[in-house]
């Protein structure tokens, strides 16, 4: 019995020290949130705000649940009991704590936030010495705090869009039809219509382009494949409408290519007879379907290319051959094996885009015109005079409804037919060549795409450098010497600044959790894992105007009040980019030995020291290559931060769409090109230190922009 | 090398393990005495390394309770357990060296350098790969890989061993000089082992017990010779070694069984209470089969439908009362080709009478 007893010593340790970590935290942390956040209040608010200090009972509910526990007077009962006892009055303490909150709309802050941590921390010991997941302290605890996690910032908030629709928030009415009065009202049937229209157009366009890429790619010729992979990766360093504001630039009404036509056939034009009034008028046809459409394929383009790369590299060449053999022509054999075998990873590229394009806010919002779609929708009825709430509700939860169901349609229809995966090695052979005219129209379409992404991102880097393209292109610096050399608190500095600040903090932080995550739910069985799937799931498929929607509707008042804070975009961003930290995780564990960490834990190490010597080592990649993407996607983030972001916190992106909504083209395309500029190098000193292949996988894996 | 501490037994009451809606584990009672090493045998799938990780504490029951010694570790974690198991796949970390996997165990408990390092080398020359330490693990053989997973599962002197098909990725020729080596560290160090194989003659080589098993219930426990020369069921017949499973006639006479297959009477020694009499099924082994011409003596009668000779003995296969019997006859007895018309001549060494019906094993 000598280890069952040393093993118990140990949890009530560890049980007495959370206990007093919480008591600490009660005795000089402030326990209400504050006004202005934690690092710009004053001295004596943050004393104010100390627990003990505060004229309210509600701090000294889990002060005094922990003193107990501290003490465990029920410490000489049968072990089984004992913990129930801990586990139940810890859960049940933070259940009280932020019902209580809640009702009497206390702002909980850091000492708070340690309590609750301190409970949790003391159930889950307890709940693993009952035998939950196998026994292990740290895992239940880890699990425990994901399941915290994903409810607070995921379920939680998609609640109160859900509650705000259902309950009239003025009169505090239940309105159960007020859902089905929105979706009946003019306008919504229109924007869900232009956005599934859009989406599968784009998806379709998406596919194709990055089926011929993919194919040239690995196929053809080597010698442009470096440029094709820059090519592939500059949309992903893209902040999501710089793209836009390029095709403005060149197709916009006082664009390159309008210019261009005026000059030849409008009014007084080249071609235009002497005196005649010319058969070209200045066009805004860039602003509408087209225009988003065009931005789209742009965009997301080298994701579909990326997973259909992916999955090309995994066909084995010995299949081709077979086929070969058996005398069948090149093209027959593409017909019949190459393309059946891609087949499911075309229709996960098509599902893959279709989402992205739904949930695109950037791009329709710059060229949209008036074709409203839903994320703009969104949008828009919440900024400005109509703040209708509910409606941006109702909108967000049918754009939620429709991309949930994609994505479930893409990971269990999708996820078992895919036979690819299940051939494993190829073992040696040659991939065989296109037949020559696929490969020569291949050709055509690749350069052509080449030429005009060389062209629209030479035109965001000019735009930054002459005084007013379209009007006058004399070459100048004022636009960068505006946002860079007025000294660190002016210009984009601040944005800038802030946003590589936040991004920074929030990187490390996404892989962490992302692989965490992964982890649990790929290695461990527990009771509440369809919990956290669930919540996993959902942050895979929600759109950012959903969730900047959500946020400030569920953390602008207590418990969890963090409207205004840089906190609430750091959060956004953890939680935004989780996927991308979710599936880098899931794909390295599959390629690591569950038996390995097993080993470890026969030879007497805990799951802690399991995942410090054994894990993380062994992952080290891919928690890199998570961070780098979690930061470029923080970078780039614009549709959930603009619901969040204050003067005092503005990023990167939300500062440039403030300087196109003022016509300043010239500064925002110069901010842009630095923002990109800044993004190009962080990903390629990276790759250059991780290695190549493995970063353009995990691009194929995070997929997608903000 | 390691002191033969007070070993313990293992115990398990009333196990069952589900996944999901399967039942893998089915309420098993099982006993594995101290310092043996008892090994778990029956076909893939059966719930073997199912039984080894609940042993382990990598599973959790889902009833019953798992006893080490007189300690009850049901509820325990892996790494509380005092276990060591040694993987199918060896499980040997690929960012660390030889010495460093080896002395893993030791690092997780604090052992003092110098200290760890000298027990490292002595577990290391107790498997025979002294001075491998430095080397990465990529740099073994298959069979040194093994080696170093049985060092590393040594070197915390566990109250357990557990052993997951160690031999599976070997091949033939090592796999028979490694499983009497570890038979031989076991036999040292009389560590509680349990053992798992699907493979029979690894079974019967190296234990002292063996648990056959059967679609997640236990379907005999034995010592290896018992298992053959008494198996309690058509499937234990037919898993351990061939078996003919043929329909006879069982009486019991005093201290004797005298069994009828197609005439002849064979009278066996066996007469264990809890035996069948009448109509019931026998296993009759192959070796145990002489082939007579027709009408010579009192016995099944058969037609030889094909032999092979395979250097030792020869092989026959004979339709005998509308079934198939195998028989394989020494070297050096008359030869009988295909058609020909012959009386098995039974040694009743060779029959068993179950005690139980059961399927035989696929
Ligand atoms: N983690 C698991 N989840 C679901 N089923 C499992 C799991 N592990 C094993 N099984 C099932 O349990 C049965 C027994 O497995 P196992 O103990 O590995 O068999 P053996 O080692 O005897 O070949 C098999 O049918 C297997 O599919
Ligand atoms: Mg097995």
């Amino acid at each position: 019995m000598i280890i069952s007893t040393s093993d118990s010593a140990r949890t009530e340790r560890a049980i007495l020290a959370w206990s007093l970590a919480g008591l600490a935290a009660f005795a000089v942390l402030p326990w209400r949130a504050l006004d202005y956040g934690l690092f710009d209040a004053l001295p004596s608010e943050l004393w104010d705000a100390v627990g003990w200090r505060v004229a309210d009972w509600l701090p000294w509910l889990p002060t005094v649940v922990l003193a107990v526990l501290a003490v465990r007077p029920w410490r000489a009962a049968a072990p089984a009991l004992a913990y129930r006892i801990d586990a139940a009055l810890g859960g049940a303490a933070i259940l009280a704590l932020l019902a209580g909150a809640k009702i009497w709309g206390v702002p909980l802050g850091l000492a708070a936030a340690i309590q609750i941590t301190a409970l949790g921390a003391i159930a889950a010991l307890a709940a693993a010495r009952l035998g939950y997941v196998q026994g292990d302290g740290f895992m239940t605890g880890s699990i425990l705090l994901i399941a915290g996690l994903i409810a607070a910032f995921i379920l939680f908030p998609l609640s109160t869009i859900l509650i705000r629709v259902v309950v009239d928030f003025k009169t505090g009415e239940f309105t159960p039809f007020r859902f089905f009065e929105i979706v009946m009202s003019p306008g919504f049937g229109r924007a869900l219509w232009n956005s599934l229209v859009l989406a599968i157009a784009v998806a379709v366009s998406t596919t194709i382009l990055g089926l011929v890429f993919a194919l040239y790619a690995t196929r053809a010729t080597a010698r442009f494949r470096g440029l094709i992979r820059i090519f592939s990766i500059l949309p992903i360093i893209t902040p999501p409408f710089v793209v836009g504001l390029a095709l403005i630039l060149i197709f916009g009404r006082s664009g390159t290519i309008n210019d261009g036509l005026l000059a030849l056939f409008g009014s007084g034009g080249l071609l235009v007879p002497e005196g005649g009034s010319g058969w070209f008028q200045r066009s805004g046809y860039i602003y509408g379907f087209w225009g988003i459409f065009l931005a789209q394929t742009l965009a997301f383009t080298p994701v579909s290319y990326l997973v259909l790369h992916g999955l090309f590299g995994t066909i084995s060449p010995s299949l081709e051959e077979a086929s070969l053999t058996m005398r069948a022509s090149d093209w027959q054999t593409l017909r019949h094996v190459t393309f059946p075998l891609l087949r499911p990873g075309i229709a996960n590229a098509f599902l893959l885009s279709v989402i992205e394009s739904l949930a695109d806010f950037g791009n329709p919002l710059i060229l949209g015109g008036d074709y409203d779609v839903l994320s703009t929708e969104i949008y828009f009825s919440i900024v400005g005079a109509r703040l209708d709430y509910a409606r941006a509700g109702a909108l967000g939860l049918t754009l939620l409804a429709v991309s949930l169901a994609i994505f479930v349609i893409q990971n269990r229809w999708i996820g078992r037919k895919s036979y690819v995966t299940v051939t494993g090695k190829g073992g040696g052979g040659h991939l065989m060549p296109l037949p020559s005219w696929m490969q020569n129209s291949c050709g055509v379409v690749v350069y052509a795409w080449i030429a005009f992404t060389a062209v629209l991102y030479g035109s965001i880097f000019m735009g930054g450098l002459v005084a007013n393209w379209g009007a006058d292109y004399t070459p100048t610096f004022t636009h960068h010497a505006e946002l860079w050399a007025a000294g660190l608190n002016y210009g984009g500095w601040p944005s800038y600044l802030n946003t590589l600040k936040l991004a920074l903090i929030a990187a490390p932080l996404t892989a962490v959790l992302g692989i965490l995550i992964a982890y649990v739910t790929t290695r461990k069985r527990f009771v509440g894992r369809g919990l956290v799937d669930f919540g996993a799931m959902l942050s895979f498929a929600i759109p950012g105007t959903v969730m900047g929607v959500s946020y400030i509707l569920a953390f602008n008042v207590p418990p969890i009040q963090l409207t205004g804070t840089a906190l609430i975009l750091v959060v956004s961003f953890i939680f935004r980019n989780m996927p991308v930290g979710i599936r880098t995780g899931v794909s390295a564990l599959s390629q690591i030995d569950k038996s390995l960490e097993e080993a470890s834990l026969t030879q007497r190490a805990g799951s802690l020291r399991t995942i410090i010597s054994v894990v993380l080592p062994l992952l080290r990649p891919a928690i890199i290559s998570a961070s780098v993407y979690s930061f470029i996607r923080a970078m780039t983030a614009f549709s959930a931060v603009i619901f969040l972001v204050t003067a005092q916190t503005n990023v990167a992106t939300t500062y440039i769409l403030a300087r196109v909504e003022r016509g300043n083209y010239g500064v925002a395309v110069a901010y842009g090109s630095v923002l990109i500029l800044t993004m190009l190098i962080v990903s390629m000193l990276i790759d250059h230190f991780v290695g190549r292949s493995r970063v353009q996988r995990r691009v194929a894996l995070a997929g997608g922009n903000a | 090398m390691i002191a033969t501490a007070a070993s313990v037994g293992i115990r398990l009451q009333g196990v069952t393990k589900v996944f999901d809606t399967n039942t893998v584990i089915d309420n098993i009672d099982l006993t594995i005495r101290s310092g043996s090493l008892t090994t778990l045998l029956g076909p893939s799938g059966c719930g073997k390394t199912t039984i080894l990780r609940l042993i382990a504490g990598l599973e959790t029951a889902t009833s019953g309770q798992i006893w080490i010694g007189d300690q009850d570790v049901t509820a325990l974690s892996a790494s509380h357990r005092d276990v060591a198991m040694v993987f199918q796949s060896y499980a040997l970390f690929p960012h660390m060296t030889v010495g460093e996997n080896v002395g893993y165990g030791l690092k997780v408990q604090n052992v003092p350098r110098a200290e760890r390092d000298e027990r490292v080398a002595k577990a290391l020359a107790d498997v025979g790969l002294a001075g491998f330490g430095p080397r990465y693990i990529d740099q073994m053989s298959g069979g040194q890989q093994q080696r170093v997973a049985v060092a590393r599962a040594l070197i915390l002197q566990p109250k357990v061993m557990l052993f997951d098909e160690p031999l599976s990725n070997l091949d033939t020729k090592l796999r028979r000089s490694m499983r009497e080596d570890i038979r031989e560290l076991q036999q040292k160090t009389g560590i509680t082992s349990v053992y798992v194989t699907h493979d029979q003659s690894e079974a019967l080589a190296v234990s002292d017990e063996v648990v056959v098993m059967d679609a997640g219930r236990i379907a005999q426990i034995g010592t290896p010779e018992d298992l053959y020369r008494r198996p309690g069921s058509a499937f234990v017949a037919t898993f351990m070694g061939e078996a003919n499973i043929l329909d006879a006639t069982v009486e019991r006479q005093g201290a004797t069984l005298v069994v009828g297959i197609g005439g002849a009477r064979l009278e066996l020694a066996d007469a264990r209470p809890g035996l069948p009499e009448g109509e019931a099924q026998v296993a009759v082994r192959p070796e145990s089969i002489r082939l007579v011409a027709e009408g010579r003596v009192q016995g099944p009668a058969g037609t030889v439908k094909a032999c092979a000779y395979v250097g030792a003995a020869t092989e026959y296969e004979i339709e005998c009362a509308g079934a198939g019997v195998f028989a394989i006859v020494p070297a050096g007895q008359p030869v009988f080709g295909p058609g020909s018309r012959v009386t098995l001549a039974i040694d009743p060494v060779g029959v068993a009478v179950f005690a139980e019906t059961g399927r035989p094993a696929a």
